[in-house]
């Protein structure tokens, strides 16, 4: 319909490129805070409990100290919460050196330095081809970077039991 | 005469919007047509056929080859579509290039590690350019094809045997 000035407006005000404009607008800024929050981890009807282990490798001897049973942990990437840490617990770092005199290369401790497992649990999503914490998908030897409050690191997931 | 007048048309002709959409209208139909004209049609020879392809997964911590089970169904990393169950699990002792200060090198024992080599029943279609698993995946002897179950993940994983027979 057009209005005294020969213009094509909805109900002879509201012109419909404005109102495609503010809905793209809309729609843009929704997806935004939809796809960017922190992942909260919630429990769901049918959810099983995961506990899972990450190795944090190459930290200085002592680092496992700062790190609290009871903290959130988070993944670095998209800051999905991907559980609880219920244990912490520290091993001698191992490194690969090679016995020349024996042809075979073995994993040897290096002085200073130590592997952090961190030990978490939360709450899980089994699927056919992995199990999922959200959109967050936890399987062994899969690396992994994550933070807590007082600490970040990379490694690997190394053990996972469903309970 | 401006190349590009007061109401945005091209020599005072032709705007310049429409000659956009035009140009990428014409674009996705020249690349339609390069598409389906580009390389010769495949014959398949067979479609939904079982075959064998073993995995050599190198390097593997215990925790990693311990988590590599008989009957476990496999993808494709990031897949969601399933290649198929483990037929058949082998592991041996890991093995890696050692270089010596002497500046010989030899296939030294991995004393920690691991080699699996994991047999996978696949269901796929067989053609003239070779093997296809989940309708377009193509899979070769040689090619890196990490690998993933429900349990575990295996990135330096290749493809080391293809068969048409259990290995």
């Amino acid at each position: 319909m057009r209005n005294s000035k020969g213009k094509f407006r909805l109900f002879g005000w509201i012109n419909p490129v404005d109102v495609l404009i503010l809905v793209g607008v809309v729609a843009l800024v929704w997806g935004a805070a939809v796809f960017s929050a922190p992942q909260k981890v919630s429990a769901k009807t049918g959810d099983a409990i995961l506990r899972y282990t990450v190795e944090l490798g190459e930290k200085e001897e002592g680092f496992h100290q700062k790190i609290e049973t009871g903290a959130k942990l988070y993944d670095s990437v998209k800051g999905y919460e991907i559980g609880t840490i219920v244990e912490v617990y520290a091993m001698p770092y191992l490194e690969d050196a090679g016995d020349e005199a024996s042809n075979i290369i073995r994993r040897v401790p290096v002085d200073g330095l130590e592997f952090v497992y961190v030990v978490v649990e939360s709450p899980v999503q089994p699927a056919d081809n992995a199990m999922y914490i959200g959109q967050y998908d936890v399987m062994v030897n899969k690396e992994v970077f994550v933070k807590s409050k007082k600490f970040a690191g990379k490694g690997y997931i190394t053990a996972m039991e469903l309970r | 005469m401006r190349l590009i007048d007061e109401k945005g048309r091209l020599f005072g002709r032709v705007s310049v919007i429409d000659l956009l959409v035009v140009l990428v209208v014409v674009g996705l139909g020249l690349g339609v047509v390069y598409k389906k004209t580009s390389g010769e049609v495949q014959q398949i020879v067979s479609a939904d056929t079982k075959f064998y392809v073993t995995f050599k997964c190198e390097k593997l911590r215990e925790f990693s080859a311990s988590a590599i089970k008989e009957g476990d169904v496999f993808y494709k990393q990031y897949d969601r579509q399933p290649m198929g169950p483990v037929v058949k699990l082998e592991v041996e002792q890991g093995e890696e290039i050692l270089v010596k200060t002497d500046g010989t090198a030899v296939l030294a024992t991995l004393a920690d590690r691991y080699t699996a080599y994991v047999t996978v029943e696949c269901s796929g279609s067989i053609t003239e350019v070779g093997y296809y698993v989940n309708g377009s995946q193509h899979i070769a002897e040689g090619s890196e094809f990490p690998i993933q179950s429900k349990w575990v993940l295996i990135n330096a994983s290749t493809v080391y045997a293809i068969s048409e027979t259990l290995p």
